[in-house]
């Protein structure tokens, strides 16, 4: 069975949660867009166990933003792949917003408890 | 009939595909997001008329991917049955040092359901805001 729309619209929206724990230091919140032993490969770190995840969504938080764009998602009723854009914007010491990193997610995403989860989540950084 | 939720998202899929494909240098993915008598019409690359056509500049553009992205938002998606349009902003991106903003513009598509599903009967590229690149 393909996708549905509600599959696509829960898997932005996972995206979507993910962007806002890890903007505002929400380790837990974080840590549960993954499924368990799920795997983070960021530009700075990598985390698999519940506790490195929480570790890795909590190290944010403050003038950071994550901005994506143009996502591709593939997939049946509880396996799906999605390519997304990324960019990470800060704020400079003068107060203007700086572009600080730009890439491409590749993520694996399995529906487990009816729920949609990163299985695998990997940052491909532009350079 | 009114275009449907399905409808919308495989729009939404049409640009992305598209914006994957011209970032990465796809010159076939990047034509066949076009009708076989598409039309790009943009002001930078002018007129391109078929999907021969677009794919033969696609491929002049081809070696400077990987150093741009095409960001696109706001979408405003409107039609009925077969056909549609969707206008939506572009902010194109330099993803290698410097970094900076290229181009703002905003695109006006007409799109075509055919058999193998969505595609661009005409891509308009209006540029509000450019630098030398």
């Amino acid at each position: 069975m393909p996708l549905s729309v509600d599959d696509r619209l829960e898997i932005l929206e996972l995206m979507a949660r993910y962007n806002h724990c890890a903007d505002g230091g929400d380790g837990e919140g974080f840590a549960d867009t993954f499924a368990e032993g799920g795997l983070f490969e960021g530009s700075m770190r990598t985390a698999r166990t519940r506790e490195e995840l929480v570790q890795a969504g909590a190290g944010g938080g403050g003038l950071w933003k994550h901005w994506l764009s143009s996502p591709i998602i593939e997939g049946d009723a509880d396996h799906a792949t999605a390519k997304v854009y990324l960019v990470r914007t800060g704020l400079g010491d003068d107060g203007a917003v700086e572009l600080i990193a730009s890439g491409t997610y590749h993520d694996t995403l399995a529906r487990i408890g009816g729920e949609w989860r990163f299985t695998h989540r990997k940052v491909h950084p532009d350079q | 009939m009114p275009l449907s939720v399905e409808d919308r998202m495989a729009i939404l899929a049409l640009v992305t595909r598209y914006n994957h494909a011209v970032d990465e240098g796809d010159v076939d993915t990047r034509s066949e997001t076009f009708t076989e008598d598409g039309v790009w019409d943009s002001d930078t690359a002018g007129v391109v008329t078929s999907r021969e056509a677009i794919r033969a500049h696609a491929a002049t553009r081809a070696p400077q991917a990987h150093t741009k992205k095409h960001w696109t938002n706001s979408p405003v998606i409107e039609g009925d049955g077969d056909h549609a349009t969707i206008m939506q902003y572009l902010w194109l991106v330099e993803i290698v040092e410097p970094r900076r903003t290229l181009m703002i513009g905003t695109y006006h598509d007409t799109l075509r359901r055919e058999p193998e599903g969505w595609l661009f009967a005409k891509r308009e590229l209006r540029v509000h805001s450019r630098i030398d690149y």
